[in-house]
C-alpha cells in the first residue's frame, strides 16, 4: 500500500517531498498528466486549478505521481479495513463490494469451554447467569448502519454494500489519516484511480458535479441513519434536497458556540465533532459525534440559544439545514417533531447528569494520575484484598471467558486503581474509531460495538491502557458471509478491542464487585471520590478543579 | 480486630453473639432438665446436631457460590460473612450436640475433622485479615502472583545486561559473537571498550554511560566481528560483498574489509560509530566476580538459601551494596551498582510476595477438602445414628 510519512494536510506538497515519501503500489499504472485530466474524475471540473495542483508533481511524474491508475481482477482486495494508507480511490469502470470483514460477534476465549461438573453447569445455565447478553442495549442503540469511508453506510445486520463506476471511497483515510473503515474488493474487473490528498482536495473544491452528488448521497444516507426520520425518509429527502448546504470545517474550527442564536441544524457527513460546554472551572466534553449523527436541533426546538459549543476535531463535512427549513420540516412531519423533542430532552438529562458530576474538589494528586478524568473507577482495597482473583475470574465468566479487568494499575493510598475502563469525562477513544463502533451509553460507560475492525486506534488513544486488543477465535468462514466473498475462503483470526462495560446488562453491581468475597472491590462513581479519598481533599480550597488530561501513559 | 471494624461486621458479630446466648441458654435448660445428661441421641441433642449440620452446609455453600460466580445467588460478601460467622457458631452447636464429648468411632472421626476444619479456617481468617496489610506496606513492587516467574527472569536478564555492559560477557558458555549482536542504537557516538578474558579468549563490547543497551538483542544482522589477533585485535567485516557499498566498514576514515585495531581507533560500520579502546576498565573483574558469586544467585527463580539470608531485609541489601561500592571506581560502575541494588530490592519484595501469597492461600489446601469430607461423613454419621 502506498504511504506518506506525514499528514499531507500539514505540509506543502512539493514534488521533492513526495518523491521522498511516496511509494507506489505494485501494479500502479502511471498515466500522463493530460490523460489523467481526461478521465471521468475530472469531468466538468475546471481544468486550470486542478492542473495547477498536478503541475506541482510534474518534475518527477513518472516515478512519484500524485494519482495513478490501477486495475483489479475479480475478487482482488483493493484495500482492507484497519490499514493505514493515505489514498482515496475513484472507480473509473467496474463494481466493487464494500464490507466489514471483522467477525460480527462477541469475543470468546479459547479456554472458555470448561470441563467438569461446574463447567457443564456454566455452559448450560447462561440464561440463568448474570452474564452479558449483548453490548447493544436496544433502548439505547441509535445506529442502524455502520459508517464507512465511502458514499454508502452498511447495514448493521448485513454489512455488505456495493459501489459502482463514478463512486469515490477512502476520503477519510486520505484526508484525516484514519485507518480504512471497511474492506473493498473488486467484483469483476475493476479500474480505479488512486490519489493522494492534494488531488482529492483539488477535485472536491472545484467540481460542482461532485458537490451536487455528495449533497444528494449525503442527505439520503443521513436520513436513513437518523432514527427520528424512521418511516419518513423519502418524504423528508424530497423536502430537504433543495434546501441544504454542504459545509466543511477543518480541525479546531468551531461550528457553533454556546450562547449563539440557534440558526441551523447539522448532519455530520464525515469527520468528528466535539460537543462541549462551559462549566465552572473549565470546559467539559459532553460527547463526541461522528458520521451519521446530528447536532444543533435542541436550540431550534426549544427556541433558545445554543447550549453547547461544537468544534470539528478533524476535517468534518456537514450538511447544514437552516432554522427556517428545519422548522418547516417539523411542521410538516409532526411525528419527526415529536422524536426530535424527545431526543433533546434526553440530551439535557445527560447534560444535567454530567454537570452534577463536576465536583468542587481541589485535588492535586488526582490530577497527576488522571483520576479526575474518570467517571467511574474500579478500586481494590489492598488492605482487604487477598489476591484471590475472584474479580478477574468473574469478569471473564461474564464476558465469554475474556477478562476486561487486570488486577494491576496505579496505587493510590490503600487502593489499587485497577486496569478497567474509567468512563472518562473526555473519552478520547471515541473520536478515533474509523467505523464509529465506540459509543457512550446514557449511563456514561463506554461500549465497543461488535463491528470493531481491530485497527487498535482506540487502544493507542486510551491514556490509561484500559482498552485491550483480544484475538478472536479463528472461525471458518461460512458460505454467504460477507467476508467469504471472493478467494479468501479460509479460517482467519481477527483482533477486537475490548473494554469494561460495567456489566450494565447484568444489572446491579459489576460482576467483579458482585463476586468479591472480601468486600475489597468497589466501583466508585465520581461523586463518591470524596468518600473514598478523604485525606487527599484540601477542603480549604473550594474552587472547582477540572483535570487537565494526564498525558502520562500508564500502559504496562 | 479488622474483621469487626466495619458496621456490617459489627452487626454480624452482634447477631452471632445473640444467637450464641440464646442457644447456650437452651442448652443449659436442656442439661438442667435432663436426668441422663447431654448426649447426641436425645431430641435436644439431635436439634443441635441438625442445626450444626445446617450451618456447616451453609458455610460450605460458599465454595459452590465461587464456582458459579455469575449466578444471581447474592453477593459473594454475603456468603463469605455467612461462612465465617455461621462456621464459628457451628462450633458451639456441635459441642451442644455432643455434650462437650469427643465421641467414639465415626463420631470421633467426624469430630476430629470438624475441629481441624475449624482450626484451619480460623487460621485462614486470621492471615487474610493481617497479611494483605503487610503486603500493601512491604511489597511496593507487587505483581500478579502468576507473573512472578516472568518478572524474576526479566530482573535477571536486566541485571545480566547491566553487568555485561561494563564487564563483558557474564555467561561463559556463549560463543564469540559479532559485535552487532551485542550492541544497540545507543552505541552511536559512544565508546566501546574491549577486554579479553583469558578463560574465554574472545572480546566483548560495552557501551559507556546509561541507559544500558539490551546486549542480548540479536535482531540486527551481523556487520562485523572484532577478534583477538596476536597481541592486539583485528576487525573484519561480515557484510556480504554485494552489500559492502551500503554498509562499509571504516577504520580511521578508510574503508576496509579487515584491519588491525590499535588502541583508541575510530570505527564506523553501517550506522554505528564508536571509539575502540583496549584497556579493560578497572574494577570490572571485581564487579563481575561479586555479581556472579553473590548477586546472580539471588536473582534466580529459586534463590539459594545463602543468598536469601544475605539479602533478607532492605537494610541487608543496602549494607551489602554500600560495602561493595567502596571497591569499585566511581562513575558508571557506581551507577550499575545502584541499579543492581534496586533490582535486588525488587527481587526481595517478590520473594516476600510469594511467601505472603502462599501463607494467605495454602491453608485452603487442607481446609477445603477436609470440609468436603466432613460434610459427607457427617451425613453418614447422621444416617447411621438414626438407623441404629
Amino acid at each position: 500500500m502506498p504511504f506518506l510519512k506525514d499528514d499531507p494536510e500539514n505540509q506543502e506538497e512539493t514534488p521533492d517531498q513526495s518523491q521522498e515519501f511516496l511509494v507506489l503500489p505494485s501494479g500502479a499504472e502511471v498515466l500522463p498528466l493530460d490523460d489523467i485530466l481526461k478521465t471521468a474524475l475530472f469531468e466538468n471540473v475546471p481544468e486550470k486549478p486542478v492542473r495547477a495542483v498536478l503541475q506541482r508533481f510534474k518534475k518527477n511524474w513518472d516515478e512519484y505521481p500524485p494519482i495513478w491508475r490501477r486495475t483489479f481482477e475479480d475478487g482482488e482486495i483493493i484495500c482492507e479495513e484497519g490499514d493505514f494508507d493515505q489514498t482515496a480511490f475513484f472507480i473509473l469502470d467496474g463494481k466493487v463490494s464494500i464490507y466489514i470483514a471483522a467477525q460480527l460477534g462477541h469475543i470468546e476465549s479459547r479456554t472458555r469451554k470448561q470441563k467438569g461438573l461446574f463447567g457443564f453447569l456454566r455452559r448450560h445455565t447462561t440464561a440463568f447467569s448474570k452474564t452479558r447478553k449483548d453490548d447493544s442495549l436496544s433502548e439505547e442503540t441509535t445506529r442502524l448502519t455502520i459508517p464507512t469511508d465511502s458514499p454508502i453506510d452498511l447495514d448493521v445486520n448485513d454489512p455488505v454494500g456495493h459501489l459502482h463506476t463514478g463512486d469515490l471511497f477512502g476520503e477519510q483515510t486520505c484526508s484525516n489519516y484514519l485507518p480504512r473503515s471497511a474492506t473493498v474488493k473488486a467484483v469483476g474487473k475493476c479500474v480505479c484511480l488512486e490519489m493522494i490528498a492534494p488531488v482529492l482536495r483539488a477535485v472536491k473544491e472545484n467540481s460542482p458535479r461532485f458537490n451536487e452528488e455528495y449533497k444528494d448521497r449525503a442527505l439520503k444516507n443521513h436520513l436513513m441513519n437518523v432514527p427520528m426520520f424512521a418511516g419518513h425518509q423519502d418524504e423528508v429527502y424530497d423536502f430537504l434536497r433543495d434546501k441544504i448546504e454542504m459545509i466543511t470545517k477543518f480541525k479546531g474550527e468551531v461550528i457553533f458556540r454556546e450562547g449563539e442564536p440557534s440558526d441551523s441544524f447539522f448532519l455530520i457527513r464525515s469527520g468528528f465533532v466535539k460537543v462541549s460546554q462551559k462549566k465552572p472551572g473549565g470546559e467539559t466534553v459532553l460527547k463526541y459525534m461522528g458520521r451519521g449523527e446530528h447536532i444543533g436541533h435542541i436550540g431550534i426546538i426549544q427556541k433558545s440559544p445554543r447550549e453547547v459549543t461544537c468544534t470539528a476535531l478533524n476535517t468534518a463535512e456537514l450538511v447544514k439545514v437552516s432554522e427556517t427549513h428545519f422548522r418547516g420540516l417539523m411542521n410538516q412531519f409532526p411525528e419527526v417533531h415529536r422524536q426530535f423533542y424527545s431526543s433533546s430532552n434526553k440530551f439535557q438529562a445527560l447534560n444535567a447528569a454530567l454537570a452534577q458530576r463536576t465536583q468542587t474538589f481541589a485535588i492535586r494528586n488526582f490530577l497527576d494520575q488522571g483520576l479526575m478524568e474518570a467517571n467511574n473507577l474500579l478500586l481494590l482495597d489492598l488492605e482487604k484484598c487477598t489476591r484471590c482473583d475472584e474479580c478477574v475470574k468473574a469478569c471473564a465468566d461474564s464476558h465469554d471467558g475474556v477478562t476486561r479487568l487486570n488486577r494491576v494499575g496505579l496505587r493510590f493510598d490503600k487502593y489499587l486503581v485497577a486496569t478497567s475502563c474509567r468512563s472518562c469525562s473526555d473519552p478520547v477513544c471515541m473520536p478515533v474509531c474509523p467505523v464509529g463502533s465506540i459509543r457512550r451509553r446514557d449511563s456514561l460507560e463506554i461500549v465497543i460495538e461488535d463491528w470493531c475492525i481491530g485497527c487498535t486506534k482506540c487502544a493507542d488513544a486510551c491514556p490509561y491502557g484500559n482498552i485491550n486488543m483480544h484475538e478472536m477465535d479463528p472461525i471458518s468462514l461460512g458460505e454467504g458471509s460477507a467476508e467469504n466473498e471472493g478467494p479468501k475462503k479460509k479460517a482467519k483470526a481477527k483482533m477486537k478491542a475490548i473494554t469494561c462495560d460495567l456489566c450494565t446488562d447484568a444489572g446491579g453491581d459489576p460482576m467483579c464487585v458482585y463476586a468479591c468475597p472480601h468486600d475489597a472491590a468497589h466501583r466508585v462513581r465520581r461523586e463518591e471520590f470524596v468518600e473514598y479519598f478523604p485525606t487527599i481533599f484540601d477542603q480549604s480550597e473550594t474552587s472547582t478543579v477540572r483535570s487537565t488530561k494526564s498525558k502520562q501513559k500508564v500502559k504496562r | 480486630m479488622p474483621l469487626i471494624a466495619t458496621a456490617q461486621q459489627k452487626k454480624n458479630a452482634l447477631l452471632s453473639g445473640l444467637a450464641l446466648i440464646v442457644f447456650a441458654l437452651l442448652y443449659v435448660g436442656y442439661v438442667w432438665n435432663d436426668p441422663i445428661g447431654p448426649r447426641g441421641g436425645s431430641w435436644p441433642g439431635i436439634f443441635f446436631g441438625v442445626l450444626a449440620y445446617a450451618m456447616m452446609l451453609f458455610a460450605g455453600f460458599l465454595g459452590v457460590r465461587k464456582k458459579v460466580r455469575t449466578w444471581p445467588l447474592g453477593k459473594a460478601t454475603f456468603w463469605m460473612n455467612g461462612h465465617i460467622w455461621l462456621g464459628l457458631l457451628s462450633v458451639a452447636m456441635v459441642f451442644f450436640h455432643t455434650g462437650f464429648q469427643m465421641g467414639s468411632g465415626l463420631a470421633l472421626v467426624v469430630m476430629i475433622l470438624f475441629l481441624i476444619s475449624i482450626v484451619t479456617g480460623i487460621y485462614g481468617l486470621a492471615v487474610q485479615q493481617f497479611l494483605p496489610k503487610v503486603m500493601l506496606k512491604q511489597v511496593g513492587s507487587e505483581t500478579i502472583f502468576e507473573l512472578i516467574p516472568d518478572q524474576v527472569s526479566n530482573l535477571k536478564l536486566e541485571a545480566d545486561n547491566l553487568v555485561q555492559s561494563v564487564c563483558g560477557n557474564v555467561d561463559a558458555s556463549l560463543e564469540p559473537r559479532s559485535f552487532l549482536e551485542i550492541k544497540n542504537e545507543n552505541l552511536e557516538g559512544g565508546i566501546a571498550i574491549f577486554e579479553v578474558t583469558p578463560r574465554q579468549g574472545y572480546p566483548v563490547g560495552r557501551e559507556t554511560g546509561l541507559p544500558f543497551p539490551n546486549l542480548n538483542s540479536s535482531l540486527a544482522p551481523s556487520h562485523f566481528l572484532i577478534e583477538k589477533k596476536d597481541e592486539g585485535f583485528q576487525v573484519r567485516t561480515l557484510v556480504p560483498e554485494e552489500e559492502r557499498d551500503r554498509y562499509p566498514l571504516e577504520i580511521g576514515g578508510e574503508v576496509v574489509e579487515a584491519a588491525e585495531l590499535p588502541d583508541r581507533t575510530l570505527v564506523r560500520a553501517g550506522d554505528y560509530e564508536f571509539e575502540f579502546q583496549y584497556a579493560p576498565p578497572i574494577g570490572s573483574a571485581t564487579l563481575k566476580g561479586y555479581y556472579l558469586e553473590k548477586i546472580r544467585p539471588f536473582l534466580e527463580l529459586r534463590p539459594s538459601k545463602e543468598a536469601r539470608i544475605r539479602f533478607r531485609t532492605i537494610e541487608d541489601i543496602q549494607n551489602c551494596f554500600d560495602h561493595f561500592r567502596k571497591f569499585l571506581p566511581e562513575g558508571s560502575f557506581h551507577e550499575v551498582c545502584n541499579y543492581l541494588n534496586v533490582l535486588c530490592e525488587e527481587r526481595r519484595q517478590l520473594i516476600l510476595q510469594d511467601r505472603l501469597h502462599r501463607w494467605m492461600h495454602s491453608w485452603l489446601v487442607f481446609h477445603v477438602p477436609l470440609s468436603i469430607v466432613l460434610i459427607v461423613l457427617t451425613l453418614f454419621h447422621a444416617v447411621f445414628a438414626f438407623w441404629y
